[in-house]
């Protein structure tokens, strides 16, 4: 716990140096740019890593997850003209809800079975956005969702709009780190450790992993909302299954189980598909692929582990 | 005799065509140790997953402090105050020593997502009093100054009483051990039978599954016989060690004059 609030600080630092250092050497726009989706993105593996790496849940239907936050954003404010703040609570209450209903029956299920639910899931919210055109534009899109602002502040610049990403970033890693250290925290880690064991000490185990599954749809949603008011348009293809799969490709290159480790990954893969595999097309799939594949077999507690191990020695590594 | 604090009626359960329990009827008294021995596949562990919900019994009852608990989840009947601890050693390889232990305060304490997450009132005095408790039972098993350690980097030994640990910080009325003293070695198995005593002593109920006989012998109030699924035998240890259909089922001729 100590240590996390000690990184904690250093992030914070981070977040503060990045806007005034970048500028220096390169344009300001294209890397705060970048910046942004990372925060976006960091939201989504924070959630993602609270459900595989402590709860031991995988899900590869997340980007439905950021998706139904988006869309529902993005019509509400850009069609029906609600106010973005209603629009994304509503939002919430939309993806929970149908977070709940696929929860439920899913999380019954184990390993690949789950995997495949999941998938499938994610599939179907995908054809959804695609094919319901009258309400979200189909293939070609949403256009004219509006920027959204803070307490009547306008949030019109890159630069504003990364303090208010970070801002929201940083409020769930202090969530997710404060659930991580408590009751609940153990209990759903309990799960991953042992079902039956959880159950024994009284851990009702479907509730907890339905809980889970809800708080990293809710983070997703968000996500879908910033993105969709950053973007002010959308379209289907952002979120399908090679999204999802690049999120755990995220997670488990920054680190399973890990809160700092699944920001690592969200910065890491961004930076990679915007700078370097952008120009490799169809190909940044088959990367991303070796790169899984060589992450588990040689650094399966991520990149966030490699740097525990080589800063505070094998000991302090297992302390999350 | 009063109530028992555990009771199993007709209970019956198969596994398919195999038959793993077959109509027992049993009683368990308040603050006895009770030993249930038998060969391989006589029905013990079955017995125990049976008792803390694992699977529901195909016919019979089973009654905890004179009220039905058949058929509920296992984490209710962990709230109830029955735990238990596991053949296979079930430790959380993912945390510490410390905070296996302090799952096993979960059914004792409230503090939710919210309240864990946000930090509301009363999150804190109620985590201390977890650490607190947890503690306390890692010292009562001897394992304090391996507490920060990952749980999975520990010997068998210290695992096996990790979960016993566990098992008792969820506050049991009744705790079933499932072979405890396996994989022991003697001097680890003199600390066993000291720890089974001490927790009787504090009135807890325990049942045990033990392959080891000096042990079962040293502890038990009474011992339980299965063979089959079947009871053959119960009564004090002595009793049971000279039932000729105990030995010539399980013990072997040698224990006789042992």
């Amino acid at each position: 716990m100590r240590k996390d609030y000690q990184i904690f600080t250093v992030f914070i630092l981070i977040l503060i140096i990045i806007p005034i250092l970048i500028p220096q050497f390169h344009g300001t726009r294209h890397y705060i740019q970048i910046m942004i989706f990372v925060g976006i993105y960091s939201l989504i593996t924070i959630g993602l890593n609270l459900l595989m790496g402590y709860a031991g849940q995988i899900s590869v239907g997340h980007a439905a997850f950021f998706g139904l936050g988006a869309y529902t954003s993005g019509v509400l404010t850009g069609r029906f003209g609600f106010n973005p703040w209603l629009a994304l609570i509503l939002a919430v209450l939309i993806t929970l809800m149908v977070a709940y209903l696929v929860g439920v029956p899913c999380l019954k299920l184990h390993g690949h079975y789950l995997a495949m639910a999941t998938l499938a899931f994610g599939i179907i919210i995908y054809i959804v956005l695609n094919e319901w055109d009258r309400l979200t534009g189909g293939p070609s899109g949403l256009t004219g969702i509006p920027k959204i602002s803070l307490f009547g502040y306008q949030l019109d610049s890159d630069l504003k709009y990364y303090a208010f990403v970070w801002s929201i970033v940083v409020l769930s890693v202090i969530f997710s780190i404060n659930l991580i250290h408590s009751r609940m925290g153990r209990a759903l880690r309990s799960v991953s450790g042992s079902e039956d064991a959880a159950k024994a000490m009284g851990v009702n185990t479907p509730r907890v992993k339905i809980q889970v599954f809800l708080i990293s749809a809710l983070y997703a949603s968000i996500a879908g909302s910033l993105y969709a008011h950053y973007m002010n348009f959308i379209s289907p293809s952002t979120f399908n299954l090679f999204f999802s799969l690049k999120l755990i490709i995220m997670v488990v290159l920054g680190g399973v189980g890990s809160i700092w480790g699944g920001i690592l990954g969200a910065l890491v893969i961004t930076y990679l598909s915007n700078e370097w595999l952008s120009s490799l097309a169809e190909f940044e799939l088959l990367t991303f692929g070796v790169v899984l594949l060589l992450m588990t077999i040689f650094l399966p507690d991520g990149i966030f582990g490699l740097i525990k191990r080589l800063g505070l020695g094998k000991k302090l590594a297992f302390q999350r | 005799m009063s109530e028992p604090i555990l009771e199993t009626i007709r209970l019956h359960k198969d596994f398919g065509g195999l038959t793993a329990i077959c109509n027992l009827t049993c009683q368990i008294q308040r603050g006895q140790v009770k030993a249930i021995i038998g060969p391989n596949g006589a029905g013990k562990t079955t017995l125990f997953n049976l008792i803390t919900g694992v699977y529901p019994p195909t016919k019979g009852e089973i009654k905890f402090k004179g009220q039905y608990i058949t058929g509920l989840r296992p984490y209710t009947i962990a709230y109830l105050g029955i735990s238990r601890t596991f053949q296979m050693v079930q430790i959380f390889k993912n945390m510490t020593v410390l905070e296996n232990v302090m799952v096993g305060r979960h059914p004792r304490t409230k503090a939710g997502v919210l309240r864990s997450g946000l930090r509301l009132p009363g999150f804190k005095r109620e985590e201390r009093l977890i650490k607190e408790e947890a503690e306390k039972m890692l010292a009562f098993v001897g394992l304090m100054e391996k507490k920060d350690e990952p749980a999975g980097n520990l010997p068998l030994g210290d695992q096996k009483r990790i979960e016993f640990a566990r098992a008792l910080a969820t506050e049991p009325e009744v705790i079933l051990l499932d072979e405890p003293a396996a994989g022991l070695n003697e001097v680890e198995t003199g600390n066993l039978s000291n720890l089974i005593n001490q927790v009787r002593d504090l009135g807890i109920t325990v049942i045990l599954v033990e392959h080891d006989m000096s042990l079962v012998m040293k502890v038990s109030d009474t011992v339980l016989v299965l063979n089959y699924g079947e009871k053959i035998a119960e009564g004090a240890p002595d009793v049971v060690r000279n039932d000729p259909e105990v030995i010539e089922a399980y013990l072997g001729k040698e224990f006789q004059y042992a």
